[in-house]
């Protein structure tokens, strides 16, 4: 009876003997006395990067504690992508968020009301010299002017000085196998042309059903099949933007699209939009049977078990299909094709999209109430020198971002190509228009509905609700102004008490100010330009 | 043994009070919180620094210096605050007003007498209506009691957002002509590029005048583009524009400068193909990520 009372007890103790011991052991991991910690959060769970990622860690520390005797401690947050959202806008806002957060997924890191809240402007730090560069050519080149892409697409465009610091670049292209191709179409080459890659995918099934395998040319999920759209699909409205861009800027928002189509200068039944879908459904009938049902992965497993030629996917997707590879077959890699040749698509589509102005990826910015700003700062630029980025994404095989850091070999067809076309067509103007958009669309992928068809239901659905879309996405855009105005008030009232005029703050001010007008006049013109007016026949906002 | 549990419950309340207490209530000067107020509006938490200004003001004497600072955090507080609600604003409208009967200050007044025009000038909640004739008197008496300012420089760029939002050109063209002649009385005024900027931006929506708006660009760029203004962009619209009046020089120019200065701009390839069409041989392309190796056609051995 003593012992089964004294059991209970004994448990009891355990229990929070260990409970006690795991708090300890993670309070000494994260605030350990006399060392400075902090903590980066990322949702990266590929193979090889938080190991790549280690080893930055590792050397900075160490090199931290030679240089200035001092300890510090980087921990890894890694955190699953579904839950990355949740774990990031909570910390936020109960003030216990990482330091160093990878930016994205969650509102909190993307929207401007939350960026102003939640992190720290860098735009200061981004134009001084990186000082891990000392002794390079890199001395005293701006932290910014380091990367290749000169930071100029890694900064929120209205309230411009909030950067996010990249580790790599990605892009997408076509892996082939170069095995299977060369035993099933005789070819040595991946295919240069369009006409090519159609032939390619005839010769493979024709292969296919000779020797009778289980082999498709090419294998594809609803998430692969966007790189195609991009590649083939949008290539061919280029040329409609010239002739609906109003103000000059490259590209179609849905509202000069919206002004364009009352005018009658383009609609779903315009050659470029129905050869861009004739051409896709062309593409589409050479994925696997099942195609819109499969996930990702099943369609990596299928080029991986050589059960397809080919596979699109992105930069960072390439270890592990090389890796799955491995020494089964040789995997080659090229850039899509675009209908140049073709005789009937050609007039539409000049080159594919350029790629010069992409962005960094795996985006870093710091939280706000960090108590070690410039630890952050200093590990982002340790990160960032030419020798540890490109030690970062050699370790991953991803593209590095930092001038001077040699891109793997193995992806060097992942290279941003330069020659292409800029812009964007975006009509989705309302709910509506994106949602039986992109539902009919597998129909017509499908080969279940033609593009006349298609072109028929969706120009019923938007003209039914694109005006009231119209008219919601003014408000969204007012909310925007209307939020620019709120930082840039804040930081003038505060300007107007401050001892001394900080040259850096007022050309803060100035560039809020330009946002604000920028933000302005982009919303009469596009209320100004309505086509029609209101029911009570005023003007619409 | 009758104390027992009085004394416990006393300690229970004592250690939830302690972990309930703030520290960073700890005494504060009026310097302090105003700093702190000031910083949490920047952060745009208004409820946050509405409390701090408040505390500040209600222990400041009326009319003195932490008085104007605090009722003026205060009235941005209720101003910007977020969900907007009609008696925050009217609030925001009554203290601004306050301040512009009170206030001297030559720094000051400008600042709050262009809010308080802002308040005017902004929709906010269901309901809401614009005070157009409070928002352009108080932009014009700032131009013309205090035209060495900043906020005067900023009240003639938002006459010039109210002409664009009208949508009418007579408007639009009584706005640039102000514009032009402000811009001709200051000309050291540190906007002048916006100010310039925005008659291009009137020539193009919803005057449609093409030339005046290229020459309204150039003359902005000559001012000194915003620090980050993406100059690509600004590049192509101008050779777009220049293009569309017929000066075939201009554009030509700028067709270049976006593939000699922006190698990383998305229109090189473009720029070039419009040089072409414009029967100029263009320039070479610069690769921004020549630092990588060449596209080899196969990679993997």
């Amino acid at each position: 009876m003593t012992l089964r009372r004294s059991m209970g007890l004994c448990v009891l103790l355990a229990v929070m003997g260990l409970a006690s011991a795991r708090v300890w052991i993670q309070h000494m991991t994260h605030e350990a006395p006399g060392v400075d910690t902090i903590r980066i959060c990322h949702w990266q769970l590929e193979s090889g990067f938080r190991e790549a990622l280690d080893e930055l860690i590792h050397e900075y520390e160490a090199g931290v504690l030679a240089r200035t005797g001092k300890r510090v401690q980087v921990v890894q947050v890694p955190i699953s992508e579904r839950g990355y959202s949740q774990y990031v806008n909570t910390g936020l806002i109960g003030g216990m968020a990482p330091d160093i957060i990878e930016q994205g997924k969650a509102k909190t890191s993307e929207k401007q009301e939350y960026i102003i809240r939640f992190y720290l402007p860098l735009g200061r730090y981004v134009r001084e010299p990186n000082p891990y560069n000392a002794g390079t050519t890199l001395e005293s080149t701006a932290w910014q002017d380091t990367f290749v892409d000169g930071l100029s697409g890694s900064y929120d465009r209205g309230l411009r000085d909030y950067y996010r610091i990249p580790f790599s670049l990605f892009t997408v292209r076509i892996f082939y196998n170069r095995d299977l191709l060369e035993r099933a179409t005789g070819r040595k080459e991946p295919p240069a042309t369009y006409g090519e890659l159609l032939d390619v995918c005839r010769e493979v099934r024709a292969f296919a059903q000779r020797e009778k395998l289980p082999l498709v040319p090419i294998a594809a999920s609803k998430t692969q099949l966007k790189p195609f759209q991009y590649g083939y699909e949008n290539t061919f409205l280029f040329p409609l933007i010239p002739r609906v861009d109003a103000d000059l800027t490259g590209s179609v928002d849905p509202f000069e699209a919206y002004q364009a189509y009352v005018r009658g200068l383009w609609s779903f039944r315009s050659p470029e939009f129905q050869s861009g879908w004739r051409c896709m459904t062309e593409i589409a009938a050479n994925f696997q049977e099942g195609w819109m049902a499969a996930q990702r992965d099943d369609s990596v497993f299928m080029f991986a078990q050589q059960r397809a030629v080919m596979l699109s996917s992105g930069s960072w997707d390439a270890q592990s299909i090389i890796r799955q590879a491995g020494d089964r077959f040789r995997v080659g890699i090229f850039d899509f094709p675009v209908p140049t040749d073709h005789p009937e698509y050609s007039e539409f589509v000049k080159g594919p999209a350029t790629e010069a102005d992409i962005r960094g990826g795996i985006p870093w910015v710091i939280n706000l109430k960090t108590r070690h700003p410039d630890l952050c700062i200093d590990f982002l630029r340790f990160c960032t020198t030419p020798a540890n980025n490109e030690r970062f994404n050699r370790r991953i095989t991803w593209i590095p971002v930092v001038r001077g850091a040699v891109l793997p070999p193995e992806l060097a067809a992942f290279k941003p190509r330069i020659r292409g076309f800029y812009g964007t067509f975006s009509y989705s103007i309302s709910s509506a228009v994106r949602l039986i958009g992109d539902g009919d669309r597998w129909l017509l992928y499908a080969g279940d509905l033609s593009p006349e068809a298609y072109a028929d239901r969706l120009a019923e659905v938007y003209e039914r609700t694109a005006a009231q879309g119209y008219r919601d996405e003014l408000r969204r855009q007012q909310a925007h102004h209307r939020n620019l105005q709120r930082a840039l008030a804040a930081l003038q009232g505060a300007a107007c008490f401050a001892a001394a005029d900080d040259p850096l703050a007022r050309a803060k001010r100035l560039e809020i100010l330009s946002s604000v007008q920028g933000q302005a006049l982009y919303g009469a013109a596009a209320a100004g330009r309505f086509p029609g007016r209101d029911g009570d026949g005023k003007r619409v906002r | 043994m009758r104390w027992r549990r009085p004394v416990l419950v006393t300690c229970l309340l004592l250690l939830l009070s302690g972990g309930c207490s703030n520290p960073a209530a700890s005494p504060h000067g009026p310097a302090d919180s105003l700093a702190e107020a000031w910083q949490e509006a920047q952060y745009l938490n208004f409820p946050g620094a509405r409390r701090l200004f408040e505390r500040v003001r209600e222990q400041a004497r009326a009319g003195s210096d932490v008085w104007v600072e605090s009722t003026l955090g205060l009235a941005i507080s209720f101003h910007h605050a977020q969900p907007d609600t009609r008696g925050d604003k009217q609030r925001a409208a009554e203290l601004y007003d306050d301040l512009i009967a009170g206030v001297t200050n030559p720094v000051v007044l400008p600042q709050v007498l262009l809010l308080r025009a802002r308040l005017a000038d902004q929709l906010d909640y269901a309901g809401d209506e614009r005070d157009l004739t409070t928002a352009q008197t108080l932009y014009r008496r700032l131009m013309t009691d205090f035209p060495n300012t900043r906020q005067a420089g900023e009240a003639v760029l938002y006459l010039g957002h109210l002409a664009a939002d009208s949508g009418e050109p007579s408007l639009a063209r009584e706005a640039i002509r102000q514009t032009r002649s402000w811009i001709h009385d200051h000309p050291d005024d540190s906007l002048a590029s916006l100010h310039w900027d925005l008659i291009a931006r009137l020539c193009m929506y919803p005057l449609d005048q093409p030339a005046e708006a290229v020459t309204a660009f150039l003359e902005s760029e000559k001012a000194g583009l915003p620090p980050m203004t993406a100059r690509d962009a600004f590049y192509w619209r101008v050779a777009n524009l220049a293009e569309r009046a017929g000066d075939a020089a201009t554009a030509v120019h700028y067709f270049e400068r976006i593939i000699l200065e922006e190698p990383r701009s998305g229109y090189g390839f473009e720029s070039q193909l419009r040089l072409q069409a414009l029967g100029r041989t263009p320039p070479p392309l610069a690769d921004p990520f020549a630092v990588l190796p060449e596209h080899p056609s196969e990679v993997i051995p």
